[in-house]
């Protein structure tokens, strides 16, 4: 009996999860969220950067 | 039960048992989304949003559901979907409503899930006993007030590391340094400092 509503519990909460799955999967994302165009951007060699990661490079000692 | 026991949960888990420099927990955010301090900002508050119902909501199941069905056993699945649940309603919100946070967040959105910070708040309110303490109802007050502390905590160390990341960029660090070494040091020092804190409560 304790498996069985071990079981009804968990598939409770999985539906949960699934309705907010398919909730989120149907929300587009926006157009702006897209990655830039890296030959467009400008910005400096900053190793913060999310864009133009690969223009950082650090100096290794050899 | 006076207002000093929520005072002492928010500061107790807000500082003394900072769930990232004192317990460890949800590193991988903390160095993956501090290079900005926009993004930190965005990343800390998606993360107390679910930290605290995530606290909320686990605490019932435990005590209403699972303890009185005898099936504890099952907690730490249940905790994870429910976890995994509200992330999914947390990333459709950014989604629609900050596109820009979106973007900035980035993978580390989705990875809320396998935070362990939010699971650790979770098992550790029901591992402190609250409901023997203080009863099942007055508990859970206790244990949202000490997981609300802790979210505030996370984004606490989540700005002030960011803005000193922020620092960092424009200063000269030498070059082997640069990067990763020097914030793993910082980070190193900010616990230390952290740890002056211990015994105020």
């Amino acid at each position: 009996m304790d498996i069985l509503i071990g079981v009804l519990v968990t598939a409770g909460i999985v539906c949960v999860y699934l309705i907010t799955f398919l909730l989120n999967k149907n929300t587009h994302s926006p157009m702006e969220a897209s990655d830039a165009d890296p030959e467009v951007c400008g910005t400096c060699a900053n190793y913060t950067c999310g864009v133009k990661q690969q223009h950082f490079t650090e100096e290794v000692r050899s | 039960m006076s207002l000093e026991v929520f005072f002492v949960a928010i500061i107790s888990s807000m500082l003394i048992n900072n769930v990232v420099l004192m317990r460890f927990l949800g590193v991988c955010p903390f160095l993956g989304v501090s290079k900005k301090t926009e993004s930190a900002i965005g990343m800390s508050a998606a993360v107390m949003f679910v930290m605290v119902v995530a606290s909320f909501v686990t605490y019932l199941l435990y005590y209403y559901v699972l303890e009185p069905v005898g099936i504890t056993y099952i907690s730490t699945i249940a905790f994870i979907l429910i976890i995994a649940s509200l992330v999914q309603l947390v990333e459709m919100f950014i989604k629609k409503f900050s596109k820009k946070l979106y973007k900035g967040l980035g993978i580390y959105l989705p990875l809320i899930v396998t935070n362990c910070a939010i699971l650790g708040v979770a098992e550790g309110n029901i591992a402190q006993g609250y409901a023997t303490d203080y009863g099942v109802l007055s508990g859970l007050w206790v244990a949202t007030t000490s997981a609300f502390g802790a979210a505030l905590g996370f984004g606490l160390v989540m700005f002030l590391f960011s803005a000193i990341r922020e620092r960092l960029d424009h200063t000269d660090v030498p070059p082997a340094w640069k990067g990763l070494p020097v914030s793993l040091v910082t980070a190193g020092i900010m616990a230390m400092a952290f740890l002056g804190l211990g015994g105020m409560v």
